[in-house]
């Protein structure tokens, strides 16, 4: 394997200046990070599990409607958001790999693409809201659509789009608090899980739009 | 003191290295992503060709092994420990029942089912 | 301060260690911003209070009501808001969290010989939200109530309720990433934190009992948190997803919630069987029966517990089909839950048994838990179901479960770990006493709700016809005889804080990391770093007797 073994890291940092009292030692705080994260994003896979379910049950009960309504959405802004979540991945993904580097220089801008890459796709999703709007693409009262389940087409439209979108805030906040710290603690970075960590959660909400993608923008498509 | 949590990588970075230079030291994050892309297109064509039942099973396909790219190479599975991920198999495990066991009741009341 | 070990059991009364975690920092701030998981548990057993006071003062107003068969103390409207606050509030700021954030909050670093759990700023932010959850909810009653029932049953809570459903909704899930953060803290502390020689195997049964709640608190509350999100943003924003004028099927709120609250019940039981078996093996004096089984019971009702919540809708409108698997999967799960039952017993032979007050209070749980397993094979089992659907007997059913079961298991455990936590002892006699009251009064309470539903008596309902009066009088007397059974120890315990015996490390010479440290535990639990080299409950040579 081409990772870095562990028994670097003890020598060129000051282990204890960053372990928390109660962690025996390092790489079981680093650990612990991890799994922590881990184990929250397996409830964030049952939390939009939830809405996934939900969208499987109507598009079951009332196929043609859902084709109809899904061929309103915007393909060209929803594959334009799917490449830049995408590239922001990779971003995030060379970050995490150069931590480790002399100069967190290279680290830094990495993650700073990402978070530009994030919020280009939010500029984007404000864009396509704003013409949802305009067009009455709404499932609440008001709508240019049919009443029915085309609405309720609609309806996990804007409850699972807004719903990323307001993960895709907490990751920008997150990636940022950690572009501040690189700078700021680059020993703590180093030392403890923490890009990693926040890199876990922003590859996750990548992860919710690569479904998403497909399925409120791709349905009923091929006539 | 030896034993859990320590003696071992903790599963960080993919590929690269302290050493080596230019884009070959991150071989494996761009060609994870360059098949990212390639999926990505390969989901967006396939939308337009009319298969019927096939599309949305090719959707899905693809969206699943693009996610699987992303958590094995870009989230580390590839090297985590085992903890890890049970972790992260677990929510899928307990999502597949919500599914399984909503569609027993929701597919048997369908008015195909009926007939 | 030396290192207490198990022959200063029984030791009658030592002087208060020096420097434990309660003198650690003294004012208001220094428990308010305490990181260490034994104050934050301290402070989790202050608002568990409160809650419970609120959710019980509740309760009493819908067991007065049905004293008479006319609605004559509430109005309908009134009762409605009366149950659904007892629900809301005892479910999720009372049931849920009780006995994880109290007894499992202060004990599992304890017992498996860590200094802290290992996110302890996670741990007190946790209890922030949970407070500030139940201010919300004390807020929604002030502002005028909510009447949908604990159930959120839709489309009444999102089209029609007009009631203060959003409030509780939010509450509800912000209560909800409370114990997520919990579990979360619990389940990276299990796996990490483990003293050295404290293998997977080594481990008390109410660590497992932990570890298999954790697990189902953060597979299953995300999707109620999901839902609450779909029902506040249907009411707020007109979103319909539940409507059934545009389609909406109001069957997958029932599935998404129960794919939730069916789990919720199985989430307050497990920690008080982990409770109970360390109660019966220390008062019984003997390892506890088949431990391995122990383990795996409680895993399999943690996995299997998952597949059962479709049994809430048989009478919905679900398909025949899907009942049928939901039926046979809820009667798998009284296997596991046998399992336990038998074993319990069976650690009883040729034990040396103590009928001390931790002991009662552990056969009062055996004895109510197996009433509520077993009235929930009748419910399991599809036509009975249906005829006793919405009726008492399934208030009655999981309220032996969640209430008889749960609590009498948290009092129990409390009065077991009391010296641990306070470092003085109670009086016996009175424990004892309201350990015996408690079972009473609870039976009482709830067993005539059994006959009551059966002879189709429906839930939710404040008046009644009158033939039932006599059944609905003597459960209302029993829950002030179960009212008085859950104060009385709540006044010994203040008692004993200033005026009991002071606690040895060990009073009850058991077994177990806990009691090797003082009594109170020092801020970081531990003097020397514990090492573990045997099975748990060591209570007698392996296969002899005592």
């Amino acid at each position: 394997m081409s990772s870095r073994p562990d028994s670097i890291r003890p020598d060129s940092i000051r282990a204890d200046s960053i372990r928390a009292g109660h962690f025996p030692d390092l790489p079981r705080q680093r650990l612990a990070g991890e799994l922590g994260m881990w184990v929250f994003l397996a409830t964030e896979i049952l939390f939009f599990g939830g809405l996934f379910t939900g969208y499987a049950v109507y598009r079951l009960q009332y196929p043609d409607a859902v084709t109809e309504a899904a061929r309103h959405t915007d393909v060209l802004l929803g594959s334009v958001n799917t490449f830049l979540l995408l590239t922001s991945s990779l971003l995030v993904a060379l970050a995490v790999a150069c931590q480790d580097r002399p100069g967190l220089r290279l680290c830094r801008l990495f993650l700073g693409g990402a978070i530009a890459l994030g919020l280009g796709f939010l500029a984007v999703k404000a864009v396509e809201y704003h013409a949802d709007l305009a067009e009455g693409l709404v499932p609440w009262p008001g709508s240019s659509l049919p009443p029915g389940p085309q609405r309720l087409f609609f309806a996990f439209y804007w409850a699972m789009t807004g719903v990323h979108a307001v993960h895709m805030t907490v990751g920008i906040a997150l990636l940022g608090w950690m572009f501040r710290d690189l700078r700021a603690r680059p020993k703590l970075m180093r030392g403890t899980a923490r890009l990693e960590v926040a890199g876990l959660y922003w590859h996750f909400v990548d992860a919710v739009w690569i479904f998403l993608y497909p399925l409120l923008y791709l349905v009923g498509r091929a006539q | 003191m030896t034993g859990r949590g320590t003696g071992r990588r903790t599963g960080r970075g993919t590929g690269g290295g302290t050493g080596g230079g230019g884009l070959r030291q991150f071989r494996w994050e761009i060609g994870v992503w360059l098949a990212l892309i390639l999926l990505m297109g390969a989901t967006l064509g396939l939308a337009y060709l009319p298969m019927g039942a096939g599309n949305p099973a090719a959707a899905l396909a693809l969206a699943l092994a693009k996610l699987l790219l992303v958590a094995v190479f870009y989230m580390h599975l590839r090297s985590s420990r085992p903890v890890v991920r049970l972790a992260a198999a677990t929510g899928l495990v307990f999502l597949v029942a919500l599914f399984a066991l909503t569609l027993a009741d929701v597919l048997f009341r369908l008015p195909a089912a009926w007939q | 301060m030396t290192m207490a070990t198990e022959s200063a059991a029984f030791d009658g009364g030592p002087p208060a260690p020096a420097g434990s975690y309660l003198t650690a920092g003294r004012g208001i701030a220094s428990w308010l911003l305490t990181r260490d998981h034994k104050r934050i548990a301290l402070l989790y057993m202050v608002t568990l209070t409160l809650f419970f006071v609120i959710g019980g003062v509740s309760a009493a107003l819908v067991r007065l009501e049905l004293v008479t068969p006319q609605g004559d103390l509430l109005s309908a409207d009134g009762y409605n808001q009366a149950f659904t606050l007892h629900g809301i509030v005892m479910v999720w700021f009372f049931l849920v969290p009780l006995i994880p954030v109290s007894l499992g909050n202060f004990l599992l670093p304890l017992m498996i010989g860590a200094k802290d759990l290992a996110f302890p700023r996670l741990n007190l932010f946790s209890w922030y939200l949970n407070a500030g959850a139940g201010l919300l909810v004390i807020y929604a009653l002030v502002a005028g109530g909510i009447d949908t029932g604990w159930t959120f049953y839709t489309p009444f809570s999102t089209v029609y309720s007009n009631s203060h459903v959003f409030l509780a909704a939010v509450a509800v899930f912000v209560a909800g990433f409370s114990t997520i953060a919990t579990a979360l803290n619990f389940v990276v502390t299990i796996h990490l934190l483990r003293a050295p020689g404290l293998t997977w195997f080594r481990l008390p049964l109410f660590v497992w009992a932990l570890y298999a709640t954790s697990l189902m608190m953060l597979l299953a509350t995300p999707v109620l948190a999901m839902v609450l999100v779909l029902i506040a943003l249907e009411r707020v924003a007109g979103i319909p997803i539940f409507d059934p004028a545009q389609g909406g099927d109001p069957l997958l709120f029932q599935h998404l919630f129960w794919f939730y609250s069916h789990p919720a019940v199985y989430i307050m039981i497990l920690p008080a069987m982990g409770v109970v078996t360390e109660l019966l093996t220390c008062f019984a004096r003997r390892r506890v029966f088949g431990y391995r089984f122990m383990v795996y019971a409680l895993l399999g009702i943690a996995a299997v517990g998952f597949l059962v919540w479709g049994h809430h809708m048989f009478t919905s409108g679900q398909a025949a089909y899907a009942s049928v698997i939901f039926s046979m999967l809820s009667f798998l799960v009284a296997v596991p839950s046998a399992i336990k039952v038998f074993n319990w017993t069976a650690t009883f032979y040729r034990g040396s048994i103590r009928f001390t007050s931790g002991m009662l209070y552990g056969l009062g749980f055996v004895g109510l838990f197996t009433m509520g397993g077993l009235t929930g094979l009748f419910l399991a089992a599809i036509p009975i179901d249906i005829h006793v659907h919405d009726t008492a007997f399934i208030v009655a059913h999981f309220h032996y479960i969640m209430v008889g079961a749960v609590v009498t298991a948290f009092y129990g455990g409390l009065h077991f770990w009391w010296p641990k936590i306070t470092g003085r002892l109670y009086p016996e006699g009175w424990a004892r006493f309201a350990a015996i009251l408690m079972f009473f009064g609870f039976n009482l309470t709830f067993f005539p709700q059994f006959i009551l539903g059966y002879l189709g008596m429906p839930r939710r309902y404040h008046s009644y016809p009158a033939e039932f009066q006599v059944w609905q009088v003597l459960s209302s007397g029993g829950s002030a005889v179960l009212a008085l059974a859950y104060l009385l120890p709540m006044a010994y315990l203040a008692w004993s804080l200033v005026w009991g015996r002071r606690a040895g490390a060990n009073p009850w010479g058991a077994a177990g990391l806990e009691w090797r440290a003082a009594s109170p535990p020092p801020e970081h639990n531990f003097t020397d770093e514990p090492v573990v080299d045997g099975p748990p409950y060591d209570y007698h040579p392996q296969g002899g007797p005592t």
